[in-house]
């Protein structure tokens, strides 16, 4: 007889103690763990990639590509030098809202075996300095083929063919297709 | 006061003290484990607001584009938030932001258009097009705490050079 009250009396309390936990956690929002930094982050990582996908859409980013090394000595947002339409949209979204970043072009050796990347964007002070352990990264691809014409100036005139230019930085890698290279654009913030 | 131990007093006394030193605590150190916790509110309208700019920038982009916003066509992000009611229902509701349960509100949603010229500011200030009208749609966040805001990197259609080279939707959300 007292053994069984002592079983109702468990399985009683432990109906509470369940009841309870539900009701509690019904009650509040339940999510992921998250600091201020992971949200900054996830912000900057839309922004930058909503910044390639539109210059990729109006062609300025093929346009900066196809102009880097030729009529460009960098490609950064502080606009020394020359001011394309793709170092303005830099500009304007994040040199002028206080975020640093760095530009890089990775692309494919002259037998296409391996790729290499190169700093295209200006090494400042202050992105060398406080590169911190978080960051944005968005990239995105353009690829380039033999009769595309350089880009000259500030990136919108139209100069020889890409394989007839002697100083463009990346090498034709495919020489018997009409593919002259692949370049991936990475855009890395913070 | 008789010579036995004074069990009760030290019991309040001991409890009193060790309170307040936890209270101190966590009210008066900064950046403690306290403040991962802060304000819950920017935390949950965070994936609202991300929701919110995503359905904008993805159903009136101009059809095969990324982040070209169609503006002043009929069906365009203009005449949709312009026919809206005030607290923007109907983008609400098509955005899946209609959460209201016993415990919770809807969130108040802001929506936002910000000019190539103010971004160079570094101000968020909306744009204000030919005939003079503020491209800002919903519920005035002045005087509001804990706003998530979302910001899209967009160009607008048929802008007149407002968008050279970017604008900014911003979706905020309290």
């Amino acid at each position: 007889m007292r053994g069984q009250a002592y079983t109702l009396e468990g399985v009683l309390a432990a109906i509470v103690v369940v009841t309870a936990t539900v009701y509690g956690l019904s009650a509040v929002d339940t999510g992921p763990f998250q600091t201020g930094t992971q949200q900054r982050i996830a912000a900057l990582e839309t922004r930058a990639s909503d910044t390639l996908s539109l210059a990729a859409e109006t062609g300025a980013l093929h346009n900066a590509t196809a102009c880097y090394s030729v009529g460009t000595p960098t490609l950064n947002g502080n606009q020394t030098g020359s001011s394309t339409e793709f170092e303005m949209m830099l500009n304007r979204t994040f040199d002028r809202q206080g975020n640093q970043y760095n530009l890089y072009l990775s692309y494919w050796n002259s037998d296409s075996s391996a790729r290499q990347t190169a700093l295209v964007s200006q090494e400042t002070g202050e992105n060398v300095a406080d590169r911190p352990a978080d960051a944005a990264v968005a990239t995105e691809t353009v690829t380039l083929t033999d009769d595309m014409p350089a880009r000259i100036g500030d990136c919108s005139g139209t100069g020889p063919p890409l394989s007839a230019v002697d100083g463009y930085f990346a090498p034709d890698a495919e020489p018997d297709s009409v593919v002259y290279n692949v370049v991936e654009v990475r855009l890395v913030l913070w | 006061m008789d010579s036995k131990a004074q069990t009760p007093q030290d019991f309040a006394v001991g409890v009193s003290v060790l309170l307040v030193t936890v209270i101190g605590v966590l009210a008066f150190v900064q950046g403690s484990a306290v403040g991962v916790y802060e304000s819950p509110d920017v935390q949950r309208n965070q994936p609202i607001a991300d929701r919110a700019g995503t359905y904008l920038v993805e159903n009136y982009s101009v059809a095969g584009t990324r982040n070209h916003v169609r503006y002043n066509t009929s069906g365009g992000i203009n005449a949709s938030l312009n026919a809206d009611t005030d607290d923007l229902r109907d983008l609400k509701e098509k955005a899946g932001l209609i959460v209201a349960t016993e415990r919770r509100v809807n969130p108040r949603v802001n929506v936002t258009v910000v000019n190539a010229s103010t971004l160079e500011a570094g101000a968020r200030t909306p744009a204000v097009d030919d005939h003079g009208e503020r491209l800002a749609w919903g519920p005035s966040t002045d005087g509001r705490t804990n706003v998530a805001s979302t910001s899209r990197v967009v160009k607008l259609t048929n802008a007149t050079g407002q968008c050279d080279p970017v604008c900014w939707l911003v979706v905020r959300v309290w």
